[in-house]
C-alpha cells in the first residue's frame, strides 16, 4: 500500500469513526420546539401569471416611478457617513478625493449601520508598511510570511500565507490586506482589470460588469476604487508605483449595511507608514 | 427526499416535518459531528438547526433543495456555536496489548490521534468543506452552493485542510518508523 493509499484509509477510518445515530430525546426535543415555534411568514411576492393590460402596465410604471424619486430623494447622501461610500461615482476615481485628509469618519454621524471604528485594534503590517485597524474580537487569521506576487498569488483567495488576514469570531467573515509593487506607469484601472480577469474570486463574469460595480474610495489621503464583486468587496490604491488592496471576502448583503460599509471602515483606520514597506525581492506586476 | 414531505412542512405541517426530521436528522448529526469534534455540542447544533430550519422553511424557494439548504443552515449553526480556540484534550485510549497485530493496532490509533488532533486545529470552515466532501460525497460545486463561497474557495479550504492532515499523517509515519528502527 503506498502513502496515498493509506492517507486515504486512515482519513477514512477518522471519518467514520463513531455513532451517526441522533438521540430520542434531541428528536422529542425539536418536535416539543416545534409545537411552540411559529415559522416566519414568506412576505416575498409571488410571481404574477395572468397578463397586465398596457393601461395597467402604463399605471403600474407611472408608480414605480413614483416610488423610486421618492426613494432617490430620501437616500440622498449626507457627508460625513460611513466612508463617504454613500455617493456612488462611475468607475474611475476622481483625484478630488485624494487632496484633502481622508474624510472617514465613521461614528462622526450615526446611522443605522454606523460602525464605530474607535475601539478597533490598530495591526501592523511591516511587510507591506500600512497600520490598519480591525474590530476588537476579530482575530488576526494570517500573517503575511511571504510577499504577494503577480500572477501567482492572484488565483489563490484569503488562506494565502502572502495576505494578512482577520477574521470574525463565527469564522463568517473575513478581511485581508496586502500589497505589491507595479512597474512605474501602470494605471489603477489596468491593474484591477489584470487582476480580476486572472483571479478565481472575483469571478470572470465580474470583470466586465465592473464599472458598475465601482465607487471611488479613500484611503490615507489617496484615491482609489473600490468594487463589489459578487462574491466579495475589495478596495485597490495605487500609490507610489504600489498596489495595496483591501478585500472582503463576503458579498455585499452578507451583512446589514453592507459590506461595503465595513469595507470603508477598514479604510479609514488604514494609514501608509512613512518608510514604506520592509525590503523585498518582489517583482512587479502585472508584467 | 420527498418534495410533498418538504411542502408540506413548508405550509407548517408539524407531521410532516416530523417525518422529515427522522429523514434527516442522523445524516445532519453525523456532519455536525465531524465538524465540531464533540458530540454533545454536536447534538446540541443539530437541535437548534432543525428548529431554525423548521422556522425559515417558508424562505425555501426550491423544495428539491431541502437537503442542501439544511446542510447551510447546520454548518452556520456550527460556526455560531463552537467555542473559538478550544484547545483540544487529548482522550486516553486503551491499548490492547496480547493481539497479533499489536503494531497495526498502534499504527492506526496512533494514525488516527495525530489526525485528530490536526483536525481540531484546521479553522471550522476549513474542516465544513472537508467534511461535506469527503464525509457526505459532494462534489466541490456543490459544497461551494451549500456554503453560499465561491468554487476556488471551497478548493482552497480543501486543499489547506488536506495539506495540513497529509502533513500529520506523515508525521505519524515518520515517529512510527523511528521507533521500529530503535527496537530492531
Amino acid at each position: 500500500m503506498n502513502d496515498d493509499q493509506a492517507f486515504e484509509r486512515a482519513t477514512q477510518a477518522f471519518l467514520e469513526d463513531g455513532s451517526d445515530r441522533t438521540p430520542a430525546a434531541t428528536i422529542d426535543a425539536v418536535l416539543l420546539a416545534v409545537r411552540t415555534t411559529p415559522q416566519e411568514r414568506d412576505l416575498r411576492i409571488p410571481w404574477r401569471t395572468a397578463p397586465m393590460s398596457n393601461l395597467a402596465r402604463l399605471v403600474t410604471l407611472a408608480v414605480l416611478a413614483v416610488l423610486v424619486i421618492a426613494i432617490a430623494f430620501s437616500l440622498r447622501p449626507t457627508s460625513g457617513t460611513v466612508g463617504g461610500g454613500g455617493s456612488p461615482s462611475p468607475s474611475s476615481p476622481s483625484p478630488a478625493a485624494s487632496s484633502s485628509a481622508p474624510a472617514l469618519s465613521p461614528s462622526a454621524q450615526p446611522s443605522p449601520y454606523s460602525i464605530d471604528t474607535k475601539t478597533w485594534t490598530t495591526y501592523t503590517s511591516a511587510r507591506y508598511g500600512f497600520s490598519i485597524g480591525h474590530p476588537a474580537d476579530w482575530y488576526v487569521h494570517t500573517t503575511a510570511t511571504r510577499d504577494w506576487t503577480y500572477p501567482a498569488d492572484a488565483t489563490v483567495d484569503m488562506y494565502s500565507t502572502a495576505l494578512e488576514t482577520f477574521v470574525d469570531t463565527n469564522n463568517t467573515i473575513a478581511a485581508s490586506t496586502w500589497s505589491v509593487a507595479v512597474k512605474s506607469g501602470t494605471t489603477l484601472d489596468a491593474w484591477i482589470h489584470a487582476y480580476c480577469a486572472l483571479a478565481e474570486s472575483p469571478a470572470p463574469s465580474d470583470c466586465t460588469t465592473m464599472p458598475g460595480r465601482t465607487v471611488a474610495a479613500s484611503m490615507d489621503g489617496h484615491a482609489g476604487s473600490l468594487v463589489r464583486f459578487t462574491q466579495d468587496t475589495q478596495a485597490f490604491f495605487l500609490v507610489n508605483d504600489r498596489i495595496y488592496v483591501v478585500a472582503i471576502w463576503q458579498a455585499e448583503e452578507f451583512i446589514p449595511g453592507g459590506v461595503s460599509r465595513l469595507l470603508q471602515a477598514y479604510l479609514s483606520t488604514m494609514h501608509l507608514l512613512p518608510g514604506g514597506p520592509s525590503p523585498s525581492g518582489a517583482s512587479p506586476s502585472p508584467s | 427526499m420527498n418534495r410533498d414531505l418538504v411542502e408540506r412542512a413548508r405550509s407548517g405541517d408539524q407531521a410532516a416535518f416530523a417525518d422529515l426530521v427522522h429523514q434527516v436528522s442522523d445524516t445532519l448529526l453525523g456532519i455536525a459531528r465531524r465538524i465540531l469534534r464533540d458530540p454533545g455540542l454536536a447534538e446540541d447544533v443539530l437541535q437548534n438547526a432543525l428548529v431554525t430550519i423548521w422556522r425559515k422553511l417558508p424562505h425555501l424557494r426550491e423544495p428539491d433543495r431541502f437537503e442542501a439548504w439544511a446542510y447551510r443552515i447546520l454548518v452556520n449553526a456550527c460556526y455560531a456555536a463552537a467555542p473559538h480556540n478550544r484547545r483540544w484534550a487529548s482522550t486516553v485510549r486503551i491499548l490492547p496489548l496480547d493481539r497479533q497485530n499489536d503494531a497495526d493496532e498502534y499504527q492506526s490509533l496512533a494514525d488516527r490521534d495525530e489526525l485528530e488532533q490536526a483536525f481540531r486545529r484546521l479553522p471550522l470552515d476549513q474542516r465544513a468543506v472537508f467534511v461535506l466532501h469527503h464525509h457526505a460525497g459532494f462534489p466541490l460545486v456543490e459544497v461551494a452552493e451549500v456554503l453560499g463561497i465561491p468554487g476556488g474557495t471551497a478548493r482552497s479550504r480543501l486543499h489547506y485542510a488536506t495539506r495540513a492532515l497529509r502533513a500529520a499523517f506523515e508525521a505519524s509515519r515518520a515517529r512510527d518508523n523511528l521507533r521500529e528502527g530503535r527496537l530492531e
